[in-house]
């Protein structure tokens, strides 16, 4: 089945050039050309896409107004946004509503690579149900506990951004708005920015405070009434699972900059939990154990929403495969295989149970990588992190 | 009473009315004195100050005898390098004196000073009498407002043309990478019809020759280069032409300011500033321009850009209030024409008029109605400064509710009549 994708622009020579430089794409994509948001709504009605690219300024129904329209008709619709504006406003605007955000000029490989990306990453999910919990998602909602924090911190002549970063890294929503922010083509960061020190300093305190007190990124958000969850608890768990992360990738003797990619992929390894959290009622009403849908189902989901936030593939696929390290592509101990075994380690000591039982490793990982004598060690090292811990 | 105390009784007031004049004369010295405007009688007969304030030594480093030497004008306002300024002194009639000069500090340095005072006869010799006032400061940081203004609206356009610019940009690398696939694509093609006409000459296998040609006709999808490619091309041109206008347009926008006026198409300078200022009004206004056959006219043309641009962006702005989100589009109107001895260009916007409680404070600086960050408030004021004061034009405007406002630029065709500007009497 060809894929359908709806281009969007005012500007006739950007459409008519877009599609001769798309012909050679005729057999695997359905494509067609609008020039406005109202034709693009109209031919939605008899054909939903699979993905829309928009313009963002264009007369009449601008880009902003018809992608919020898309999110609310068709969520599983992945919506990339291809603007030449270049002012923070209308970006910032922009990364509310639209997945990616690219800007022009975009080489079309650019463009073309991005499109297949989010076809691939359809693959991660096992249904389409996930597609429309996920697809309605583009800003995540904070722990309020965390953003009362980030509130104080910003609001504190005295605060750096050390410490404003050192609070979006606890939270797994601020660190994965700011970084599909920072990510997102306006900054012109055309590699993906893979530690969030480095992302709060590329914004600066100054647009990370119109971020937070304008609302437009970050939200405090409520936890939706899943059994024995809460966003709370989960903010505790990934700050552990994060810092523990980037403790055993240093005991291998990684790279500091692999390390700090460590710390990101804990950090965001269970963001598919809080699209659970904040998004069940968009669940199918026969969905009765959503917390078992959340556990089946979370690393997915999470891996989808940042792949389509064009997240690094590493990160992307160190969330997908947290609790089956051994499907990732990459070979040895990587960034999945790190995740998972800082996750289950942080999952048993919180249930003070020792390591020596059921581990809630997957079966036969470590073995394959023989590695099964390091878990002592890593267990020492996490150790050693919480006595530093008591100790301060 | 006695003589003894009606003498002690008026040597007591003598002593009282002496401490209350000394008291008098004192308050008068100090408030004189603890300005920054200095006090000053200057005999211009002889060319020495009679009096000057304390201040002057300390402003400009001369000590006080050399200010009442004769010939100290000499020293300060040098005959031969200002010849224009001296003659006003020189050739003072009795009346109020207003002057601006620039001043030699001891050290060489420039101040550029303003002389308030009266001229008179007193005892055979032309004495002027008043403050002078060092205004280096003052003006310098006019300057510094100005030249901010300009580069915030610097600022707004390279964003604005930039989008401009990017929207050709995209589309004609659109268009030349589909050229070079379709140029590869081709090739196949064209080695299908010269086996083609081998097989013709050397009377080989021809039907299966065509077969292969026709095959690789559809395999290159020939029909849909054939077609498309010209047009790619054609598209390709008619964005590179719209960045060169831009690029051609910016240039002449930002046409670096003599010191000198220098004639200029005052046209040319509307149609490169609605260029520029393009991304500015395209969303809410349509141009309809109505320009007149004008004369060359003396003018300092980056600053006369700046003022059109700025009346421009107020336009759209007015209209964007009106038309919202509706789609709808206003309509901004330039003309320009010959009225006289000048040049009148207007720029009328349909948007909802300048409210009477503001119209009489519009050119103030720093006012402004824009929300913060969206104006400094100096836009019109800077205007009026360089269209009045520089220029010795008129700027007004006429405005209805609901109707809309139209900004009157007026600028002398003639010489100008110059206005001292300190650069040109440094010069």
């Amino acid at each position: 089945m060809s894929t359908r994708i709806v281009f969007v622009d005012d500007e006739l020579n950007i459409l008519q050039a877009m599609g001769r430089s798309f012909h050679s794409m005729r057999n695997e994509w359905n494509m067609e050309f609008l020039s406005s948001g109202a034709a693009a709504l109209e031919s939605l009605a008899k054909a939903p896409a699979d993905v829309i690219v928009s313009d963002m300024r264009m007369p009449g129904m601008d880009g902003w107004q018809l992608l919020g329209e898309v999110k609310k008709r068709y969520p599983q619709t992945v919506r990339l946004v291809l603007s030449g504006h270049a002012d923070s406003s209308s970006v910032m605007r922009a990364v509310g509503i639209a997945q990616l955000y690219l800007a022009k000029p975009c080489e079309s490989g650019a463009l073309k690579a991005a499109i297949l990306q989010t076809q691939m990453l359809r693959q991660l999910l096992s249904s389409d149900q996930l597609a429309l919990l996920v697809g309605g998602v583009d800003m995540l909602p904070s722990a309020p506990t965390a953003f009362q924090e980030i509130l104080q911190c910003l609001q504190n002549p005295a605060a750096s951004l050390t410490d404003a970063a050192q609070i979006i890294g606890r939270d797994v929503a601020m660190t994965a708005n700011i970084m599909k922010l920072v990510n997102s083509a306006f900054f012109g960061s055309r590699r993906p920015s893979t530690t969030i020190d480095r992302a709060v300093a590329y914004l600066g305190m100054d647009t990370l405070g119109a971020l937070v007190l304008g609302h437009s990124v970050f939200q405090s958000g409520v936890a939706t009434g899943i059994d024995g969850f809460s966003l709370e608890e989960l903010w505790q768990h990934t700050e552990q699972t994060a810092a523990a992360a980037r403790a055993i990738a240093l005991s291998e003797n990684l790279s500091v900059a692999r390390a700090d990619e460590a710390f990101l992929a804990g950090v965001l390894h269970d963001v598919g939990k809080v699209v659970f959290a904040t998004k069940a009622a968009a669940l199918p009403h026969d969905t009765t154990d959503v917390a078992a849908q959340m556990e089946a189902h979370h690393a997915e989901v999470g891996a989808y929403l940042l792949g389509l936030w064009g997240f690094p593939n590493s990160i992307v696929e160190a969330v997908a495969f947290h609790h089956t390290p051994s499907r990732a592509s990459e070979k040895g101990l990587g960034l999945s295989g790190i995740v998972h075994v800082a996750d289950r380690l942080v999952h048993l000591r919180s249930e003070n149970r020792s390591a020596s039982i059921d581990t809630g490793l997957q079966p036969g990982y470590l073995e394959s990588l023989g590695l099964e004598h390091c878990l002592p060690k890593w267990s020492a090292v996490l150790q050693s992190l919480d006595d530093r811990k008591a100790a301060a | 009473m006695s003589a003894t105390t009606e003498c002690e009784r008026l040597e007591y007031l003598v002593l009282e009315r002496t401490r209350a004049l000394e008291q008098s004369r004192e308050m008068y010295r100090l408030m004189a004195e603890s300005t920054k405007a200095i006090p000053f009688i200057l005999d211009i007969t002889h060319g020495g100050f009679s009096h000057i304030g304390p201040q002057a030594v300390a402003a400009f480093g001369f000590p006080e005898f050399q200010w009442k030497e004769p010939g100290a004008l000499d020293a300060i306002i040098p005959r031969q390098s200002n010849p224009e300024v001296r003659k006003r002194f020189d050739e003072c009639e009795c009346g109020p004196f207003e002057c601006l000069t620039p001043l030699v500090h001891i050290d060489g340095r420039r101040a550029e000073v303003r002389w308030t005072g009266t001229c008179e006869w007193v005892e055979g010799a032309k004495m002027l009498r008043g403050l002078m006032l060092d205004i280096t400061e003052v003006r310098r940081r006019g300057l510094e407002v100005a030249a901010s203004q300009k580069l915030e609206s610097v600022g707004r356009l390279a964003a604005g043309v930039a989008h401009e610019i990017n929207t050709p940009v995209q589309f004609v690398t659109d268009n030349v990478q589909f050229v070079r696939t379709s140029m590869i694509d081709i090739a196949p093609v064209v080695r299908a019809y010269r086996a083609l006409q081998y097989a013709v000459q050397s009377q080989g296998d021809v039907i299966d020759a065509a077969q292969r040609a026709a095959e690789a006709e559809i395999t290159a999808d020939l029909d849909y280069i054939l077609e498309n490619a010209p047009l790619a091309i054609e598209s390709s041109i008619e964005g590179l032409d719209r960045i060169a206008t831009i690029v051609r347009s910016m240039k002449e926008f930002a046409h670096p300011d003599q010191a000198v006026k220098q004639p200029a198409d005052l046209n040319q300078a509307i149609r490169s500033t609605l260029v520029v200022a393009h991304n500015e009004y395209k969303y809410v206004a349509e141009i309809d321009a109505q320009l007149g056959d004008l004369p060359l006219v003396p003018c300092h043309l980056g600053e006369i850009n700046q003022v059109i641009l700025n009346l421009l962006v107020n336009g759209s702005h007015a209209i964007a209030d009106v038309v919202k989100d509706t789609g709808q589009l206003g309509k901004l109107t330039v003309r320009s024409g010959v009225d006289g001895e000048y040049v009148e260009i207007s720029i009328s916007d349909t948007g909802m008029g300048i409210p009477e409680a503001v119209r009489a404070k519009i050119f103030d600086p720093f006012f402004t109605t824009k929300e913060v960050g969206k104006g400094t408030g100096q836009g019109l004021a800077i205007a009026r400064s360089v269209i009045v004061n520089k220029h010795s034009g008129t700027l007004r405007f006429e405005t209805e509710c609901n109707k809309g406002t139209t900004f009157f630029i007026r600028l002398p065709i003639g010489a100008i009549a110059a206005a001292p500007t300190m650069a040109k009497i440094a010069a």
